[in-house]
């Protein structure tokens, strides 16, 4: 395998929904690489680290629709390749179900990657993954077994697996049935649940919709 | 007709009812904390944007002084945009066809961004304008997105309006 770097650019650092889909995507690799903590690093450092190493794989989570500000902080510093070959990819999990939602991002890293004059291994997206990390390990086993398989094609070939990209970003967008659906469980307030037992375990549930900032 | 300003160390000498340069002042990173959304509904967890929060809810107009760096927002106005969360809900509609938080405030200000930076292609632009147009969208928010040498005339124009 090329000499990678892998970026955990969440928030959470270990803690969270980026590190599980790392994780997975290295046992796939089934050989071992440092991952850095973009939360814990000094972006500037971090960033003149990346001439060392063959690829560079962002993980991170969609925050707004692009990457956390934390992310950003690593990109501002980022200098060009620092030879030919030198790759770069991205895997982006996302609360929202659709993929699509990330299609400004990468098309923002596609970019990215051509100004920096690094060869663009592509954004793997995966929609829905907002709860993966308070979830059994058996309720996202089909999603591990991915993640996996994506590992597992970047050992063999240094690229991403199309049938494991393709497989992560499955919905790219809800069919108007599935919209329908969705609206109505939400007006029923059952597609709000998680929140509702979030709410109702820190008693706040009754402050749910509050206006801090006009109500004092 | 109340109007805030968000900038990037700009120089400006028009008169606005709120400044926050995020030079100054950058906004400290969302943690994720979800704080926001479940422990303290609508507040977020960090202080240093309370009077930003109360400034923004109560404006009529926010006017963002956007520049660019490497082709995006810069990670001090991403940040703050991450920040934003704290004014919407955790609940998903699902009305237009597909996913977007609900919005917490009757109403927010409408946003004029003005823009500069570095770009490398005429398509790397759009990548930063469609980011910026779709953010706004999810925000409930109207917005224009002008170059930066419209800022003085429009500005200007803006001020001289009763």
């Amino acid at each position: 395998m090329r000499k990678t770097l892998i970026l955990n650019g969440s928030p959470h650092g270990k803690k969270g929904n980026t590190e599980i889909f790392i994780r997975k995507f290295l046992e796939g690799a089934k050989e071992p690489c440092p991952v850095r903590y973009v939360v814990q690093e000094d972006p500037a450092e971090l960033a003149g680290d990346f001439a060392n190493y063959d690829v560079i794989l962002f993980f991170m989570p969609l925050y707004v629709h692009a990457m956390p500000g934390i992310v950003m902080e690593v990109i501002e510093q980022m200098q060009p390749a620092q030879r030919a070959g030198q790759s770069i990819g991205f895997v982006v999990q996302s609360g929202f179900l659709e993929a699509a939602q990330s299609d400004y991002l990468k098309a923002y890293f596609a970019m990215l990657a051509k100004r920096l004059g690094y060869v663009d291994l592509g954004c793997a997206v995966r929609g829905g993954a907002a709860g993966v990390c308070m979830q059994p390990e058996k309720a996202s086993e089909a999603l591990f077994a991915v993640l996996r398989k994506l590992g597992e094609g970047y050992r063999e070939t240094g690229a991403f697996d199309g049938e494991a990209v393709s497989a992560l970003g499955t919905p790219y967008r809800l069919t108007q049935k599935e919209s329908r659906l969705l609206e109505r469980l939400h007006r029923l307030k059952i597609g709000d649940l998680m929140w509702t037992f979030m709410l109702l375990r820190n008693k706040a549930f009754r402050l749910r919709r509050a206006r801090p900032y006009t109500e004092e | 007709m109340k109007t805030i300003l968000i900038k990037e160390g700009q120089e400006v000498s028009q008169n606005f009812d709120y400044v926050l340069d995020l030079v100054e002042n950058p906004p400290r990173p969302c943690t994720g904390c979800w704080s926001c959304w479940t422990r303290t509904p609508g507040r977020c967890a960090q202080k240093d944007l309370d009077v930003f929060y109360r400034q923004y809810v109560a404006a009529d107009r926010a006017v963002i002084l956007s520049r660019a760096v490497k082709g995006f927002v810069s990670a001090r106005l991403k940040n703050l945009l991450d920040r934003m969360i704290a004014l919407f809900l955790p609940y998903i509609t699902y009305r237009t066809g597909e996913s977007m938080h609900l919005p917490r405030y009757e109403r927010l200000p409408k946003v004029t961004v003005y823009y500069e930076g570095d770009f490398v292609s005429p398509e790397e632009e759009e990548v930063y304008l469609s980011y910026l147009k779709r953010t706004m969208y999810q925000f409930y928010t109207q917005c224009e997105i002008l170059p930066m040498e419209r800022f003085a005339e429009k500005e200007a124009a803006q001020c001289a309006k009763p």
